[in-house]
């Protein structure tokens, strides 16, 4: 029902004969301006009343209202950025999960660790032999402490022949005595590991000017590997016949062995 | 004023709900909306829909024929229209600015249905009004209440009523804005 425009004529005048003021034409054209208010259309009925009413809700989910619509894209836009944090912070849960189960940090280490470095052996340059250690640098102070003076070898007779002219044909060889001074316990025990093998090359070896032969190591790549070189030269102090890790380092780049 | 729901309309429709809820929200939704709007409640719509869902489950418990149910039902608008109008006061609204929504170059959700559903110089004419006499006024004109109905719902004396309709229009015809409203 929407009030026509007689009946709000009728109630305008009837309002402005009450007041006094029935002749006013100015006064009741504003007044039947403010009355057009009474013929607005109903609004669409939502939700509850929709229901109660037995119609079909007008509300912004049925799409049936373009405000509404507009309103319920508002909302989601301002519910996005919480939206995609959400979905990264799961995405990095699943991963990190993943990652867990699977069990790749769960290895055992150390082994992990011994099968990576089993087959290390330190690269030699391609210096003539005869000016090179043949083995590890790392095993030269184990061999070069083998030399026992209560027992001297065989071939020291032999190399006093030659005497003089020996130490000058390796000048860059430390003399094994440089290590002697300080027999350290890890030294003792590597050459007690290996007294035949030295010794043995003591005397089959006849001294040639190369103390690398001398001193017992082998020549080419060392059978030993990395890890147990280094287990049986650092001492307690962490220290390698009595000198630090970067002077026996320095020693090993003089004596031309590339690392 | 002829009223398209009569007495013998309403009466016949007793007991059948569904089509008696229609008719009644058909016959004054318009001007409960019309009404609400012009006493600038926050959302009109929202509120007309809650005046229908107050009244219409209590039909049946109504008295008078159409002109009781016009009184009941704007009794229960002018009540939320309190009530809102209680709740802009206590909590006026504090909205955090989003430059995403501040386009400029439209008109708020508000205006723009103010502007569909009358001229914005209709509700200007109205603000220029007391609050008694704006609500008198709606009641009579938009409404359609008697003087003895706005009474009745206002809670006043018939003559109180009078004299706030009287004082309403002497103000609206000393504003000048009311004579540039009106000139063509």
């Amino acid at each position: 029902m929407t009030r026509s425009d007689a009946d709000r004529d009728n109630l305008v005048s009837e309002l402005m004969l009450d007041a006094g003021v029935p002749g006013d034409a100015l006064l009741k054209a504003a007044l039947e301006s403010i009355a057009g208010l009474s013929a607005l259309p109903a609004p669409a009925p939502r939700g509850d009343l929709a229901a109660l009413l037995g119609v079909p809700s007008a509300d912004p989910d049925g799409g049936t209202d373009p405000g509404a619509d507009e309103l319920a894209k508002r909302r989601r836009r301002k519910h996005r950025p919480v939206v995609i944090a959400g979905a990264v912070l799961t995405a990095m849960g699943l991963g990190i999960g993943g990652v867990a189960a699977s069990g790749g940090l769960q290895q055992d280490s150390p082994d992990f660790f011994n099968k990576l470095i089993a087959g290390w052996a330190p690269h030699t340059n391609l210096a003539p032999q005869s000016l090179l250690p043949a083995g590890p640098a790392p095993d030269a102070p184990k061999v070069t402490a083998v030399p026992a003076p209560s027992s001297p070898p065989v071939s020291e007779a032999a190399a006093g022949a030659q005497g003089a002219a020996s130490p000058s044909a390796v000048p860059n060889h430390p003399p094994a005595s440089a290590f002697k001074g300080k027999p350290l316990a890890a030294a003792k025990k590597a050459a007690k590991a290996r007294p035949k093998k030295a010794a043995n090359t003591l005397k089959g070896t006849p001294p040639s000017g190369s103390t690398g032969s001398a001193s017992g190591v082998p020549a080419g790549p060392s059978g030993v590997n990395f890890k147990d070189s280094f287990e049986g030269v650092l001492d307690e102090r962490g220290l390698v016949g009595g000198r630090t890790v970067e002077d026996v380092l320095d020693q090993i780049v003089r004596l031309g062995v590339r690392l | 004023m002829t009223d398209a729901l009569t007495d013998e309309a309403l009466q016949a429709l007793q007991g059948n709900d569904a089509e008696l809820f229609s008719a009644v929200y058909q016959a004054f939704a318009g001007q409960v909306f019309g009404y609400l709007s012009a006493k600038g409640v926050q959302d009109p719509e929202a509120l007309t829909q809650d005046v229908f869902l107050a009244v219409l489950p209590r039909i049946d418990a109504i008295s008078g024929g159409v002109k009781g149910l016009r009184t009941f039902v704007f009794s229960v608008a002018h009540a939320r229209m309190v009530d809102d109008h209680r709740r802009q006061v206590r909590s006026p609204e504090h909205q955090e600015f989003e430059a995403e929504r501040d386009t400029r170059e439209v008109l708020s959700a508000e205006a723009e249905a103010m502007d569909r559903v009358a001229p914005g110089e209709v509700l200007a004419l109205l603000g220029f009004l007391p609050e008694e006499q704006r609500e008198v006024l709606s009641l009579r004109i938009i409404a359609g209440l008697t003087v003895e109905q706005v009474a009745e719902i206002m809670g006043k004396s018939q003559g109180a009523v009078k004299q706030l309709q009287r004082r309403a229009l002497n103000t609206l015809r000393e504003h000048s804005a009311v004579k540039e409203y009106v000139a063509p």
